[in-house]
């Protein structure tokens, strides 16, 4: 493999930032990060993504949290036998309450931990590809590519009117 | 996140007149009407039972549609505009259902245990204020009509705006309508800014009315039929349900539309499924939690008037029962639209919704039947073929006023579109 | 029809807002510098604090007999103060989840601050159980574990159930407060220097914004919002079954889990708009809390007091229609009975005075907003003190009947919570971003070359 180059552009305007992306995946670079002060669909579309794999994490927190609520509640009620209030040894209709609240418990933590898992969160060191203005109102296009075809991205970035344009070294993709 | 636009040209649309549609309807009816009366003659009980228990049903999800109508307008909702006018369409049924109502006037000891009880029973006669016959008849024809007239006043507001704009049509009935609800004109403008002003101030209005007439009813026609019984969530329960039966109604009929009309597809699409497989799931659980928090009180007070109301309904003969509600309108459809997919397949979410219909129509007959007949018979073909009576008119009804009146809304209310230049417009955003 | 799409652009949710960078701006500067207004209330809180502190001290060390609880009333001030911050919560979790779920384009202005409130409402309202029960020292006999004889706590008793729930509520809406804050964050690292760059930096987790992190981030934000709706219900219908399960008349009453709820969002859309007015005062937040923001919180506080109202006719209406005599006296008692004023102040702030929200005229009035969510804070406090209190009071036995008066001490507890609560508060809208950042761009048209191009070429 050849040696990778990176280049980063920053822009004014949201649809450039689409375009700049769209125009790379076109001619087969794949290596693309995107950046974004706010949760925009445009460019995740742009960058063809589809479902997110945190949706597994929340359902199966949320069920193993119902599973553990009702298992533990049931198994410490026949540990140690004993009536309370007229009510059966277990009570399903109580223990589905602490099902619920454990369920949801899990369902939140895992789910947390998806996102951690999925986008690479937390990172320790600060980012080196960056800009402040992408928290503040800007957009960036970052692209990694073999060094040989990093002109050819400088030209489709600079055909979609980049406020700026660096070159960066590749980050750690992903 | 998605947003809705409410395209600036929207197409006039009738459903086409049937007669054939309105024979069959009819013929229900009319198998209905029969079926009651062979049954009246049978078991006097039963059938009224089974009309009552039919009439609260129906009522309560056409009144519930109205609801989501007036709900989604006062919170602007801009998600369902194709598909108000089908919930609207309800207002048609809802004279009838006064008509089919006047019948219940005349229940008596056969059907009210409290008129009997009141002579010995003395916590009967406590109160004794409230259920008597007389005042039960005034303040049902009374609270009814309170009812309905604001829901058809409602539904005058929603279409009156739209005959302006469906100037050209030649339908002879139509025209007639036209001729009726256009007295008085301003002028389209005019129109469109009075209506739903008025509408705005209406719709809170109507939601109190709804709150405290549906209780009413159910208190009357379902709770006081075991007099010892009570229960502060019982009206809330049966005009909650009403509400999800409502939107469940529209889910189904917006299927069956769009199976029939493909033109139909581009106004009532994916976006109008999901966000009504949304509702009716998300109802689904709001039912389950109002009926577990009933349960759970009863359940753990063990206190002997309220679980009596309980144990009769999971007892021996109608536990099956029971069991078959809780999964028709939790297990099922809790299972199956939880996802994303099955809520936006018409297929699947109207196969759904009709498993939720039918175990409301079963929820209301166990509010009723089990504290009358509680050794049984239980629910079964009579009870369906009395429904007739009520679905029949029902359909016609629907059928009647989606091709009278344009099936979308043409007219727009202005402040809906307020958030309208948030979005990247198709234009704008060019390849985006 | 026509007409709107003629309208100027950005004439929408906040029309003075010009950019997405004026949005980081105004919003940070926040951080930047304590205002005298911000350092008198600190002051304030503060001193409620220690009054907090000091009769909490006072009474562990001298005992729980400093309370006015006795029999037959042992639930009195401490419980009703614990259900009125747990229902303070609420509505921070229905503004961020529940209007997140139905795209309700107003919520985000307010929702951060909304949140904040109820984590510290939480923060409050689960020390006050602490405190009722007196030996504190043994608070951690609530974690679920065997005791020495290897009995289990009673899964089956609503104590529990609220241990369970406030625990969940508590972790779970800290955490959705902190998630949606990452971002917000990450603006305030690449603005601030110094000390705060490093404290910033390491808990935006070194966000950046790239697509990757927004897209899981986007996903798992829906489905917080979907676990956290339901738990929303659940904890104070659960709060609500600590009374509803007992069978004393006036708690045992099945519309208890829902009218809790809505009179939980009530209370807390009304703390909302207490907060919001005078942050949007002093911080100069009149761009991002505009009328309309007032106005739909003002709409959401008549549409509960609404339910709220309908819950307390049914209560007094089937309390009648039981034809028991025990459920009428204690609604008797209720309304004319020595806790008369008691009653009639929840009755009035509660069912009355939001009336006025029906009017546009006062809806618009910051103002009058925020002098009826004072009166529906106090009403609210009071429908808790009604329901607990006059129904202990006034029990099966009349010979067990008795009255309570709440204590100077519990009343230092009770008062010096707000400062406690406050206290926490205020640090945050120094700390953290008050307003979501980023959130609020998606409620600002976005800059778009070609829209630039043609206003240019106009």
């Amino acid at each position: 493999m050849s040696t990778q180059a990176g280049l980063l552009a920053s822009f004014d305007y949201l649809d450039g930032a689409v375009d700049a992306v769209k125009a790379l995946r076109k001619s087969g670079f794949r290596k693309i990060i995107a950046y974004s002060p706010l949760p925009e669909h445009h460019l995740e579309e742009a960058l063809g993504y589809d479902q997110s794999p945190v949706r597994v994490f929340a359902l199966v927190g949320g069920l193993t949290g119902a599973a553990a609520g009702f298992a533990f509640t049931t198994w410490t009620s026949m540990d140690w036998p004993l009536v309370t209030g007229g009510k059966p040894i277990v009570s399903i209709p109580a223990y589905f309450i602490i099902a619920f609240e454990m369920a949801v418990l899990f369902g939140a933590l895992s789910t947390v931990i998806g996102v951690f898992i999925n986008a690479r969160l937390p990172r320790l060191r600060p980012p080196v590809v960056y800009d402040p203005g992408f928290s503040g109102g800007r957009f960036g296009v970052h692209v990694s590519a073999p060094a040989d075809r990093i002109e050819e991205a400088r030209r489709i970035l600079n055909g979609s009117g980049p406020a700026e344009l660096t070159e960066e070294p590749d980050p750690a993709h992903g | 996140m998605a947003h809705i636009h409410v395209p600036a040209d929207i197409p006039v649309r009738h459903l086409e007149r049937s007669r054939r549609f309105s024979v069959v309807c009819g013929a229900l009816f009319l198998v209905g009407v029969i079926s009651l009366f062979v049954l009246r003659a049978a078991d006097p009980a039963r059938a009224e039972q089974a009309y009552s228990a039919n009439w609260l049903f129906f009522f309560a999800i056409a009144e519930g549609a109205m609801l989501l109508c007036a709900v989604t307008n006062i919170v602007k909702a801009k998600w369902n505009w194709p598909v108000r006018r089908v919930s609207l369409a309800f207002a048609a049924y809802l004279p009838i259902a006064f008509i089919l109502f006047l019948p219940m006037l005349g229940l008596r000891e056969s059907y009210f245990p409290w008129i009997e009880a009141m002579e010995s029973d003395p916590i009967v006669q406590a109160k004794a204020a409230y259920l008597n016959v007389p005042f039960l008849i005034a303040r049902n024809v009374a609270g009814l009509l309170l009812l309905i007239g604001l829901s058809l006043y409602m539904a005058y507001l929603a279409v009156r705006p739209d005959m302006g704009l469906v100037e050209g049509d030649r339908d002879g009935a139509r025209k007639r309508w036209r001729a009726t609800l256009t007295a008085g004109w301003l002028g389209q403008e005019a129109e469109e800014t009075a209506s739903a002003r008025r509408m705005g101030r209406l719709a809170p209005a109507f939601i109190l009315v709804y709150a405290a007439v549906m209780s009413m009813v159910a208190y009357d026609f379902a709770m006081s039929l075991e007099p010892h019984w009570f229960s502060t969530i019982f009206g809330a329960w049966y005009f909650m349900g009403g509400f999800w039966g409502g939107i469940a109604s529209t889910a189904l009929i917006v299927v069956l539309l769009k199976r029939r009309h493909a033109d139909l597809n581009g106004l009532m699409g994916v976006q109008q499924m999901h966000d009504l497989g949304k509702l009716t799931f998300a109802f689904c659980v709001f039912w389950t939690y109002i009926v577990f928090a009933q349960y759970i009180v009863i359940w753990y007070g063990k206190l002997p008037w309220e679980q009596a109301w309980v144990i009769h309904r999971t007892g021996e003969t109608w536990g099956g029962f029971s069991l078959a509600l809780v999964l028709m309108c939790f297990v099922i459809p809790f299972a199956g639209l939880i996802g994303r997919r099955p809520k936006m397949n018409p297929v699947i979410l109207g196969s759904f919704v009709c498993v939720i219909l039918a175990g409301l129509w079963l929820e209301h007959h166990l509010l009723i039947a089990p504290s009358l007949r509680l050794e049984g018979p239980t629910i079964g073909l009579w009870e369906a073929l009395v429904t007739l009576v009520f679905l029949g008119p029902l359909l016609w009804s629907l059928r009647w006023f989606l091709s009278t009146f344009p099936v979308v809304q043409v007219w727009q209310p202005p402040e809906q579109l307020e958030m309208v230049d948030l979005e990247v417009t198709r234009e704008e955003a060019g390849v985006l | 029809m026509a007409t709107a799409t003629e309208a100027p652009r950005g004439a929408v949710a906040h029309p003075d807002v010009g950019s997405y960078q004026q949005v980081n701006e105004d919003v940070l500067k926040i951080l930047g510098r304590p205002g005298r207004g911000w350092w008198i209330l600190f002051g304030l809180a503060s001193l409620g604090l220690a009054v907090f502190a000091g009769s909490w001290a006072n009474q562990i060390i001298n005992g729980i007999g400093l309370s006015g609880l006795n029999s037959p009333i042992g639930w009195g001030a401490y419980i009703t103060t614990f259900v009125f911050w747990v229902g303070i919560a609420h509505s921070g979790t229905l503004i961020s989840a529940i209007l997140f779920l139905f795209r309700a384009p107003w919520r985000q202005s307010v929702y951060r601050l909304a949140e904040a409130m109820t984590v510290f409402a939480v923060m409050t309202a689960g020390l006050f159980p602490l405190i009722h029960v007196g030996r504190v020292w043994h608070a951690y006999w609530l974690i679920p574990y065997p005791n020495s004889r290897f009995l289990w706590p009673n899964f089956k008793s609503p104590l529990v159930w609220d241990v369970f729930a406030v625990t969940t509520y508590f972790t779970v809406s800290a955490v959705f407060f902190y998630l949606g804050t990452i971002p917000d964050l990450a603006a305030a690292r690449d603005q601030a220097r110094g000390l705060r760059k490093k404290f910033y930096s390491v808990v935006s987790l070194g966000w950046r914004g790239t697509d990757s992190e927004w897209h899981h981030f986007g996903k798992a934000y829906i489905f917080l919002a979907a676990l956290a709706t339901p738990l929303v219900l659940s904890v104070h219908s659960v709060v609500s079954w600590d009374f509803a399960m007992g069978i004393v008349p006036g708690w045992h009453a099945t519309i208890f889990a829902p009218y809790f709820v809505a009179g939980a969002i009530f209370s807390g859309v009304a703390m909302v708009i207490t907060l919001a007015v005078p942050m949007r005062k002093f911080f100069g937040l009149e761009v991002y809390l505009t009328n309309k923001h007032f106005d739909a919180l003002a709409k959401l506080c008549l549409l509960t007091s609404l339910i709220v109202l309908y819950a307390y006719l049914t209560e007094f209406f089937m309390a009648w229609y039981s034809g028991e005599p025990p459920e009428r006296g204690v609604f008797w008692n209720r309304l004319f009975g020595p806790y008369w004023w008691a009653t009639w102040t929840m009755l009035v702030c509660n069912g009355l005075i939001p009336i006025l929200l029906w009017f546009k005229r006062v809806r618009r009035s910051i103002a009058a907003l925020f002098v009826i969510s004072i009166f529906v804070n106090i009403g609210m406090w009071f429908e808790r003190f009604v329901i607990i209190v006059t129904s202990l009071s006034h029990e099966y036995e009349p010979f067990a009947w008795g009255m309570y008066r709440p204590s100077i001490t519990e009343m230092g507890i009770v008062l010096g919570s707000f400062g406690w609560f406050c206290f926490w508060f205020l640090l945050f809208t120094r700390l953290l971003p008050p307003v979501a950042i980023a959130e609020l761009k998606e409620v600002l048209p976005a800059p778009l070359r070609r829209r630039a191009r043609k206003e240019a070429a106009r």
